[in-house]
């Protein structure tokens, strides 16, 4: 990290915790105030290009602001209009100004015809906070070829829901909606979305990690029990011994995976990250609430913030299970000898 | 949390030593195909001197040796992550190291930190060859974890020491030329338990070191007892200060715990486990493997970023134990993966790996004991999170 970044991952850190330290909104609804002090603070344009108004960093470079996001539970869709953006923006379409979304994606792409003027798109969308955003980026496929598609998703008809982490997210069905030329781009690689989407993910339930393993070391050094601190019990140093490694081995994954976000070949590395942030979240939110004991189990208690959004972004931009299953074939197809030179590439 | 902070670090890359790389796997290569070996098995555990001197010969042994003890290191940056290199190329293999991977991994930089002069020109150079093995005598019977409970005395006479005691679990002792042991030489205080340790190196063929075989679970000549009986050695044997081994001790402890044979035991049971599944796995198989293959890739991230923090010079203690713990982990869930992917549809098993399955099965309780039991190592991670 250099000074550049250090003060852009500071001023990100300070931001998010002024705000979210004095007020939190309930599940679901819409922090109007954190948004408009996020996006005048312009954390929102941080991935973008010079050329399309952002200040041109590489990747790696943004993350201590990406994994701020995660390790303040930041309850806005920050994260997804930033990556909105730079999709955009690296397929040659116009960014509106507002918040953004991307359309989670493992499954069934969207089908999209020609007509004259523009496309007709048709398949279901799920995306966070997609009521909340003024577009979706998705992508969808016209006779095997790929289209990186901008959808106006502020006036559609969009069915809310929450996700386990209580954030929104939204449903809609698109039957033959018209989207212009210059809302299209096509491209050679179909995964983009979901590659760049599941990094992204990866590198904010690393910084959620990097909290929880604070939240609950803390939290042992000063409840006292059998008059002692629970952190003097060998029983309960043992796990978060335990749950220190987790977080260190998702941040080690996320951080090697966010160095090739815009390498298409690294589908390897994603898989390896994203399914082992999801390993790492699993075992490290059991060990913080057995810690904890029942003031973690409430809502009251900050804990949850965290723990609620690294099981919702387990299964987003595909779960451990997806992502194993891939790398498993990807393993499998290169052949038992092709395993040690995939692993000790770079 | 500043723990975490080395992983966040812009990552280590190898690709740099590409060639390095593919030159070890030649070697490897023709050194299977010389010895008419089709597949190694045990790793880090077979011991094979001439392979070692092969490996020497190569330049690949004492990587961290100064040239002017007869080994390779570079006078810039640039030797340990070379080094990685090296080692996880021949571990990955399988290969044979067992006769150098102590006195390598370890007691060469324990003497090039704390060794004399003259120790360094007379044993840096056959570590550096690969025909100089050493063996580390620090567990007794009464003295495993809690090491500084450790009894073997050593009493000063004129011109040097006379050692009494019993060493136990010692790795290839019986195949070894030296020992660096660990004795007491004053009595115990309890107040400071760690003073009073003090490092001695110990000719294993002289005639008062009489060493017995300890043959393992799996039936191999492994490990041994050592027992000292009125055993001399001179004052120069003695290595860093008398009274200052604990200190010496831990600090030899960092070098052994992150690096990559602390995930690569099993590695060659995952590959036959590949091999047996086929191009076309099953869904089971398919996500077992690659659940296996994203926790190593991983663990290796980790790795070498600490490798990373050893290439500038830092002591990463708390980091390695970090990696020690997750990679020994991992090793010892391979087999236990491998059994259910052999019963996957389709699965084709062939002897290399039903043998490596019963190897390993055998040899995974181990992994978690020596260096360091996994409890210690959590214990020592909790210490970096301020906790005790
Ligand atoms: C294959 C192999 C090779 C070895 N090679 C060598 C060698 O070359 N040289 C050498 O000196 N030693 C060697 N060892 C010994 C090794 O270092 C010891 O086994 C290890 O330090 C543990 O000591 P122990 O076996 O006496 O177990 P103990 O210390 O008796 O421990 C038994 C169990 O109790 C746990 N335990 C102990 N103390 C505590 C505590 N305070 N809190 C919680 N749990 C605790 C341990 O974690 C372990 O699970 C080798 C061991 C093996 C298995």
């Amino acid at each position: 990290m250099n000074e550049d970044t250090r003060l852009l991952t500071d001023t990100a850190e300070r931001l998010l915790a002024d705000h979210l330290d004095e007020s939190r909104p309930e599940d679901g609804v819409w922090d109007a105030a954190l948004w408009q002090t996020v996006e005048e603070a312009g954390l929102p344009l941080l991935l973008l290009p010079e050329a399309a108004g952002g200040l041109g960093l590489a990747p790696g470079d943004c993350w201590g602001v990406l994994a701020a996001l995660g390790k303040y539970a930041a309850p806005a869709p920050i994260a997804e209009t930033l990556l909105a953006g730079r999709l955009l923006a690296d397929h040659g379409l116009m960014l509106p100004e507002g918040p953004a979304t991307v359309a989670l994606t493992d499954g069934p792409e969207l089908t999209a015809s020609k007509t004259d003027d523009g496309w007709l798109i048709s398949g279901k969308v799920e995306a966070p906070a997609l009521g909340e955003s003024q577009i979706c980026v998705a992508m969808a496929k016209a006779e095997g070829r790929h289209l990186l598609c901008r959808i106006a998703s502020g006036g559609l008809a969009v069915a809310p829901a929450r996700s386990l982490s209580g954030d929104p997210v939204g449903r809609i069905d698109l039957d033959g909606l018209a989207l212009p030329a210059d809302a299209v781009a096509e491209t050679n690689d179909g995964e983009v979305v979901l590659r760049q989407g599941a990094i992204i993910r990866a590198v904010q339930m690393a910084g959620a990690l990097d909290a929880v393993l604070a939240l609950t070391a803390g939290y042992a050094q000063e409840r006292v029990q059998f008059g002692r601190p629970l952190a003097k019990f060998q029983a309960i140093q043992q796990q978060l011994a335990e749950l220190a490694a987790e977080a260190a081995l998702a941040t080690a994954a996320a951080r090697t995976a966010l160095q090739y976000f815009d390498d298409p070949g690294a589908l390897f590395e994603v898989a390896a990250a994203k399914s082992q942030a999801g390993e790492a979240a699993s075992r490290a939110n059991a060990i913080a609430h057995q810690v904890h004991g029942a003031i973690g189990f409430t809502r009251e208690y900050s804990l949850q913030h965290l723990t609620r959004r690294l099981w919702a972004w387990r299964e987003q931009f595909g779960s451990e299970a997806y992502w194993q299953r891939r790398l498993g074939t990807l393993v499998a197809q290169k052949g038992a000898d092709g395993l040690w030179p995939q692993l000790a590439v770079r | 949390m500043t723990l975490l902070a080395p992983f966040a670090d812009d990552p280590v890359d190898l690709s740099a030593h590409g060639p390095l790389r593919e030159e070890v796997r030649g070697f490897l290569e023709e050194e299977r195909a010389r010895r008419g070996i089709d597949h190694w098995v045990g790793s880090w555990e077979g011991f094979d001197r001439s392979f070692s001197e092969a490996l020497g010969a190569r330049g690949w042994l004492g990587m961290a040796i100064p040239k002017a003890y007869g080994g390779h290191a570079p006078d810039g940056p640039g030797g340990v992550l070379k080094r990685y290199v090296v080692l996880e190329e021949v571990l990955a293999a399988g290969a044979p190291v067992a006769c150098n991977w102590i006195s390598d991994r370890q007691s060469a930089p324990l003497l090039l930190r704390f060794g004399t002069e003259a120790q360094k020109q007379a044993l840096l150079p056959g570590i550096a060859s690969g025909n100089l093995c050493f063996a580390i005598g620090m567990s007794e019977p009464d003295s495993g974890s809690d090491l500084a409970a450790l009894r073997t005395r050593a009493t000063k006479v004129d011109g040097g020491w006379t050692i009494n005691g019993t060493k136990v679990w010692t790795t290839h002792a019986h195949l070894a030329d030296w020992m660096i042991a660990l004795c007491r030489t004053s009595p115990v205080d309890e107040s400071d338990r760690h003073a009073g340790l003090t490092q001695f190196l110990i000719d294993l063929s002289a005639e008062t070191v009489r060493i017995s075989p300890i043959i393992n679970m799996a039936g191999d000549h492994h490990f041994n007892e050592v027992v000292f009986d009125d055993h001399f050695v001179a004052d120069d044997a003695v290595v860093g200060d008398v009274g200052g081994g604990w200190h010496q001790v831990i600090s030899e402890l960092a070098f052994e715990r992150s690096g990559p044979d602390r995930f690569l035991s099993t590695f060659r049971l995952m590959v036959e486990m590949v091999r047996a599944a086929g191009p076309e796995p099953d869904r089971y198989a398919a996500e077992a493997i690659g659940k296996l293959t994203g926790r190593i890739w991983a663990i290796r991230r980790m790795s070498l970023q600490v490798a990373g923090l050893l290439e500038q010079g830092q002591m990463p203690n708390v980091e390695a134990a970090l990696v020690k713990d997750l990679g020994t982990t991992f090793e010892q869930s391979v087999p236990e993966v491998a059994r259910r992917v052999a019963e996957s549809e389709g699965a084709d098993l062939s002897v290399l790996f039903q043998a490596l399955l019963d190897y390993d099965i055998l040899h995974t309780p181990s992994f978690s004991l020596r260096g360091g039991t996994r409890e210690v190592l959590r214990g020592i991670i909790a210490r970096g999170l301020g906790l005790r």
